[in-house]
């Protein structure tokens, strides 16, 4: 590894530009036999609410053309539970985490940027206003920019780590959401959370999963994710974090062209328990072998 | 779970059809068949293109020999129709070994129950029973629809008695497989099984009412097979307490039967 590949969020600095998303990396552990995640530039851990949530029924999971559908539902358990029990393990793998946060109300986000705010293992806070499985909350808050803008302060003025919004595609015009939250203050942007979508059983005449419908994730969302990703780098001046789809070095790259600073590997994941890593390696081997700098390559697009 | 996890790159030895849409295949994977334990499983890429289908197929481990495993796999849809076309010397990546397997009680007679292939994972199971229980004393009940659908039976007749049931009575006891257990008189036995939900709910029951600790083998849809994505939720019994699902990838496969079914 022999070029500087850091990325600075805020006042974070990331060793390189390789994410983890949240909801498929577990807490990192269940990922540290093929993943030396110190190595990553971050690792972004399942989201948590206040109180614990026991999430959807099951069927949650459906695997569609290039990709699947989830309706998880944010099972997890707790802030709680996270600090007794997920921070001690994670201060062991010596990686920079991002915190996922998702609420029902303002006073939610607030109490989790709180609650997060003194531990030395959480280096930021990504905060779910986007995820589709939920009733109330989450992306109720991320098709509103008034209501996005107001979650982004009332997390902010509860904590000093580096503020990451992650934004709902299923928006009308992501631009203005991702300048609402930037106005509030948010030191990055990370886009896309998945698309909503359905797959039915036609023998039974229902819908494959039990919540109905659920979010799409994998190569098939790529597209759409490049497409805003692009949108919104033109429009703010915060970084860009880009997710959607990333499977192999290729797609990083179309990703860093785009306009993103930095890229979150999302259900490619579960296809290759060692594909961040490796995508770190690549990337490397990538910049050194065309004399590239990863800023020649940030926002590069030519049009 | 344990730590002792890889992804390994395969040579396929053997694929072959040994009964209805069911194959057995052999593959070379020396460091999974070095850790791991019987009711375990792998995922496996069922591609040929490296992206269609996406993601991996959860398999239990069907046997383990030096540096082989072998998987037995019924043909169910894309991903496994894919897996049964591959032949000698293709590569499969394959992740393990995965979750919980069985623990191997103490008790002098182990009775196996499997449906149709549901038998898959009981083969590894009743050659570690022998192995580190000498003295034990090991009956598989195979259950199925019909004849085609039993599966490898021959491969245990040297490890114990074997008792068959089909629903439509083309070979052994024309029933169910509950029906063989029902009518077993041991005290000192344990109850491993896997195959259709309602067949081990009901060998679950009857475990129950005849005091044998049970243990089932559940599955599942699974996009990760290590405990990240949280797809693989089913429904317990109660007695766990803090969630109201439990993980079939993580907290299992193998679970003792009450946890699922009080």
């Amino acid at each position: 590894m022999g070029l500087d590949l850091s990325v600075h969020i805020g006042g974070l600095t990331l060793k390189n530009p390789i994410m983890t998303a949240s909801g498929t990396f577990g807490y990192g552990e269940e990922f540290s036999p093929f993943v030396t995640c110190s190595d990553l530039g971050a690792i972004v851990v399942k989201g948590i609410s206040v109180a614990p949530r026991s999430g959807n029924p099951p069927p949650r999971i459906v695997e569609t053309e290039g990709g699947m559908l989830n309706a998880i539902g944010l099972q997890n358990g707790g802030v709680d539970r996270f600090i007794e029990s997920k921070i001690p393990m994670l201060r062991k793998l010596q990686a920079t985490v991002i915190v996922n946060i998702l609420g029902d109300s303002l006073e939610d986000y607030g109490e989790l940027a709180r609650r997060l705010d003194p531990l030395p293992e959480v280096h930021g806070i990504e905060v779910n206003i986007s995820c589709p499985n939920v009733k109330k909350g989450g992306v109720a808050f991320g098709t509103m920019p008034e209501m996005s803008a107001r979650v982004t302060t009332a997390v902010k003025e509860n904590t000093t780590k580096p503020v990451i919004v992650k934004l709902s595609p299923n928006v009308t015009d992501i631009t203005v959401i991702a300048k609402a939250v930037e106005n509030a203050g948010a030191d990055a942007v990370s886009l896309i959370n998945t698309l909503i979508g359905m797959a039915i059983d036609v023998s039974s005449r229902r819908p494959k999963l039990a919540n109905g419908i659920g979010g799409l994730s994998g190569p098939a969302i790529k597209p759409v994710a490049l497409r805003m990703v692009y949108q919104v780098a033109q429009v703010v001046k915060i970084p860009v974090i880009g997710m959607g789809g990333i499977a192999c070095l290729t797609d990083v790259l179309e990703f860093l062209i785009a306009g993103a600073s930095a890229v979150q590997i999302g259900t490619a994941n579960f296809v290759n328990p060692a594909v961040s890593g490796e995508m770190v390696r690549r990337l490397d081997k990538y910049l050194q072998q065309n004399n590239h700098t990863l800023k020649d390559l940030v926002g590069s697009l030519q049009t | 779970m344990s730590v002792f996890q890889y992804v390994e790159s395969c040579c396929v030895q053997k694929n072959v059809l040994v009964g209805l849409d069911s194959f057995e295949m052999t593959l070379a994977a020396p460091k999974i068949a070095k850790t791991a334990k019987p009711g375990q499983f792998v995922m496996v890429s069922c591609t040929r293109t490296g992206r269609s289908p996406l993601l991996r197929r959860p398999l239990s481990i069907h046997d383990v020999d030096g540096k082989t495993i072998s998987l037995l796999y019924r043909v169910v849809g894309e991903g496994t129709g894919v897996l049964s076309g591959f032949g000698e010397h293709d590569s499969v990546s394959v992740l393990g070994p995965l979750g919980q397997g069985f623990v191997i009680g103490q008790a002098k007679h182990h009775c196996l129950v499997g449906g149709g292939i549901g038998i898959a994972p009981l083969l590894f199971l009743a050659k570690e029973i022998k192995q580190s229980q000498l003295q034990s004393e090991v009956v598989v009940l195979a259950g199925a629809q019909t004849e085609r659908e039993i599966l490898v039976l021959e491969k245990f007749e040297p490890l114990g008695a074997v008792q068959i049931s089909t629903d439509d009575g083309s070979t052994g006891h024309h029933g169910f497989v509950t029906e063989l257990l029902d009518v077993i008189t041991e005290q000192d036995m344990t109850v491993y099984t896997c195959g259709p939900s309602s067949m081990m709910k009901g060998v679950a029951a009857l475990a129950k009412k005849h005091g044998w600790p049970c243990q089932v083998s559940l599955e599942s849809h699974m996009a990760c097979g290590v405990g990240a994505c949280l797809g693989c939720a089913v429904e317990h019994s109660g007695i766990i307490g803090h969630t109201d699902y439990v993980h079939v990838c993580k907290d299992g496969p193998v679970f003792k039967a009450e946890m699922i079914w009080a």
